[in-house]
C-alpha cells in the first residue's frame, strides 16, 4: 500500500477515535443487565408467572424514564399481552418496554405473563438519573403469580421485589438491591454491567488505530 | 474593577468593635476576647492569650473565605465559622443573582460533605439579613423597636438535622447566637440572645431514610420501607413513633397505630417503629402501607417522637 495513504489512514483513525472517545465518558443514564434465574420455581403450583416492572415517583417532581430491552427467554417465551397501569408505559416483553414517571402518572406498573417452562429471563435496563427528593424515585421488578388478582410472589425484600433501584444522580451496581423469592422459593435476580455502546465504539476506534500503526511499522520495516 | 466583587467592609461585624480594629498594633486585647483558634490564618494565637494586639486579633478572626475551604479540607475548622459572601455572591437584589449566590452556598455544602469526618458533626445554618423586598402576606410580629421584621428564609443543613422537616416556631437571627452559646456552655451577650429560642428542635440523632414506593395496582396499595437509625452516642428511649405530617390529602396510611394528639402538629398519622429503645448505631425498619391515592403521589414530612405510647 502507498505509505502516504497508510499514514493518512492512521491519522484518520486516530482522529476518529479522538472525536468519539470523549462522548463515552459522559453517560447520563444508568445501564445494567439483569438475569432472573427462575429454574427453582418452574412447575410450582401457582405458575405460570408474570414479570412486573414499576417506575414510581418519589417525593419530588423531576421526571425519570426507563427502557427495558434485549429480552432473552430461556426455556419459554412471553405470553398474552401486557397489563398496563400507567399513562406512560408502553411496549411488551416481546420487544422492549418504556416507562416514564411524572406528576400526573406517579405510579407506573406494567406486567406480562411468560410460559410455565421459562427457566431464565435476561434483559438490559437503561435508567435516567434525576434525583427526586427525600423519597427517591424507584425502579423495581416483581414476580406475580397466576392466582386471582395476581398476588406478588413474596421475596426476601419486605416489599416483595426481586430488584429495587432507588434513583440517585450517579447510580452504580452497588445501589441495585436484589432479592430471592420465598414462596415459591428459588427465583434469584442478578444485576451486572453492560458494555456501553459508546465504549464499544471507542474500542473499535482504538483497534483501528492499532491496526494502522501495525501496518505502518510493517511498511517501514519493508 | 467590579465593585460587587469586593469585600463589603460594612457587612463585617468585626468592623464595629474596638478589640478587632484591623490597623491598631499599639493596643492589646483583654485576654477574654482572644478566641480559641484553629486552622490556617490563626497565627498560632491561643484562647485567653495575653499581649495580643487588636490588629492580630482582627487578622485571626476575619479571614479570607479561601482559608475556610482549606480548613474544611484539612479538618482544622474552628468550632464556629461565619461566612458572609462577597457582594456578587450575596443574592442582593439589584447587583447580584440568586443563581450565583445559591451556587456559592452549594459549593460550601459540597466542600463540607467532601470531608466525611468533618461533615458528620457539622450543621450549616443558611439565612438572610433581609427578605428581598417582596410582599409577605404574614404580618411581622412586634417584639421591640428592633423588630423583628418580615420573615426571612432559614435552612439548616446537617446530617444531624431532621430531614424534610419544616419548623414553624418563631425565631430570629439571635437564635443562631443562643444555639451556639447553649451548645458550648457560654454566657449570653445580653437579654436578647438570652431569651432567643435555640435551634435544638431541628436536630435529631434519629436519621430517617425512606425507601422507594412499591405499588400493587390490583389491590390499590402502596408500601414503603422506612429505616430509622440512631447516629447519636446514647440510646433513644422507646417507644419510637414515626409521625407523618402533611400527608397528601388523597393518600392515607392504612397501617397507622394512631394519630398524634399530644405532639403538635396533632391529627397526623403515626406508626410505632420500635417498642423498645434504639441503641447507638442501631436501626429499626418499619413498613408503611398507603391506600393508592386517587390522584397525584404520596408526600409527607417525617418526624419521630420517642418515649411515649400516646404521641
Amino acid at each position: 500500500m502507498n505509505p502516504h495513504l497508510t499514514r493518512n489512514l492512521t491519522k484518520l483513525a486516530i482522529a476518529i477515535a479522538a472525536v468519539l472517545t470523549p462522548a463515552a465518558t459522559h453517560a447520563d443514564t444508568f445501564n445494567f443487565h439483569v438475569d432472573l434465574n427462575l429454574a427453582g420455581i418452574v412447575g410450582t403450583p401457582t405458575s405460570p408467572f408474570f414479570l412486573d416492572f414499576q417506575l414510581n415517583e418519589g417525593s419530588g417532581t423531576l421526571q425519570n424514564s426507563v427502557t427495558i430491552s434485549n429480552f432473552l427467554f430461556t426455556g419459554g417465551s412471553p405470553t398474552g399481552s401486557p397489563s398496563i397501569f400507567s399513562d406512560t408505559a408502553t411496549g411488551d416483553l416481546g420487544s422492549s418496554i418504556s416507562i416514564i414517571d411524572n406528576p400526573s402518572s406517579a405510579f407506573n406498573e406494567i406486567f406480562q405473563g411468560f410460559t410455565a417452562g421459562t427457566t431464565d429471563i435476561q434483559f438490559d435496563v437503561t435508567l435516567s438519573q434525576n434525583v427526586s427528593g427525600v423519597t427517591p424515585d424507584g425502579f423495581l421488578i416483581q414476580l406475580l403469580d397466576s392466582q386471582a388478582g395476581n398476588p406478588v410472589i413474596p421475596t426476601t425484600d419486605p416489599n416483595g421485589t426481586m430488584l429495587t433501584v432507588p434513583i440517585g444522580s450517579a447510580n452504580t451496581l452497588a445501589d441495585v438491591a436484589t432479592f430471592t423469592s420465598i414462596s415459591p422459593a428459588g427465583a434469584t435476580a442478578t444485576a451486572s454491567a453492560v458494555p456501553e455502546p459508546s465504549a464499544a465504539v471507542a474500542l473499535v476506534g482504538g483497534a483501528a488505530c492499532l491496526l494502522g500503526l501495525r501496518r505502518r511499522r510493517a511498511q517501514i520495516a519493508a | 474593577m467590579n465593585a460587587p466583587l469586593q469585600l463589603q467592609y460594612h457587612h463585617q461585624p468585626f468592623a464595629y468593635f474596638d478589640n478587632y480594629a484591623p490597623f491598631d498594633t499599639a493596643n492589646t486585647v483583654p485576654a477574654a476576647f482572644v478566641g480559641g483558634f484553629a486552622g490556617v490564618g490563626s497565627a498560632g494565637l491561643t484562647h485567653g492569650q495575653n499581649g495580643v494586639t487588636r490588629a492580630q486579633n482582627s487578622a485571626a478572626h476575619l479571614q479570607d473565605e479561601r482559608d475556610f475551604f482549606t480548613d474544611v479540607t484539612n479538618g482544622t475548622l474552628p468550632a464556629v465559622s461565619f461566612i458572609k459572601p462577597v457582594g456578587v455572591n450575596n443574592e442582593h437584589p439589584g447587583y447580584a443573582t440568586l443563581q450565583q449566590g445559591q451556587a456559592h452556598v452549594a459549593s460550601i455544602i459540597q466542600a463540607l460533605q467532601a470531608n466525611p469526618a468533618v461533615w458528620a458533626h457539622t450543621a450549616v445554618i443558611i439565612t438572610y439579613d433581609e427578605h428581598g423586598g417582596r410582599w409577605d402576606h404574614v404580618t411581622p410580629p412586634l417584639r421591640d423597636i428592633w423588630g423583628p421584621g418580615e420573615r426571612v428564609p432559614c435552612i439548616v443543613i446537617s446530617p444531624l438535622a431532621k430531614k424534610g422537616y419544616v419548623d414553624h416556631a418563631q425565631r430570629d437571627t439571635s437564635s443562631i447566637l443562643s444555639t451556639i452559646e447553649q451548645r458550648f456552655g457560654l454566657a449570653a451577650l445580653n437579654q436578647r440572645d438570652a431569651v432567643a429560642p435555640n435551634f435544638f428542635d431541628l436536630f435529631s440523632s434519629l436519621d430517617i431514610t425512606r425507601g422507594v414506593y412499591v405499588v400493587n395496582q390490583r389491590a390499590h396499595t402502596i408500601t414503603q420501607t422506612v429505616t430509622i437509625t440512631n447516629r447519636g452516642t446514647s440510646a433513644i428511649a422507646g417507644p419510637v413513633q414515626l409521625v407523618l405530617d402533611n400527608l397528601s390529602a388523597t393518600a392515607s396510611l392504612t397501617n397507622k397505630t394512631g394519630v398524634t394528639a399530644n405532639n403538635t402538629p396533632n391529627g397526623s398519622p403515626y406508626i410505632t417503629a420500635s417498642t423498645g429503645s434504639i441503641a447507638p448505631g442501631a436501626s429499626v425498619t418499619v413498613s408503611l402501607q398507603f391506600a393508592m391515592p386517587t390522584t397525584g403521589g404520596v408526600n409527607y414530612f417525617a418526624r419521630t417522637v420517642n418515649g411515649t405510647t400516646n404521641p
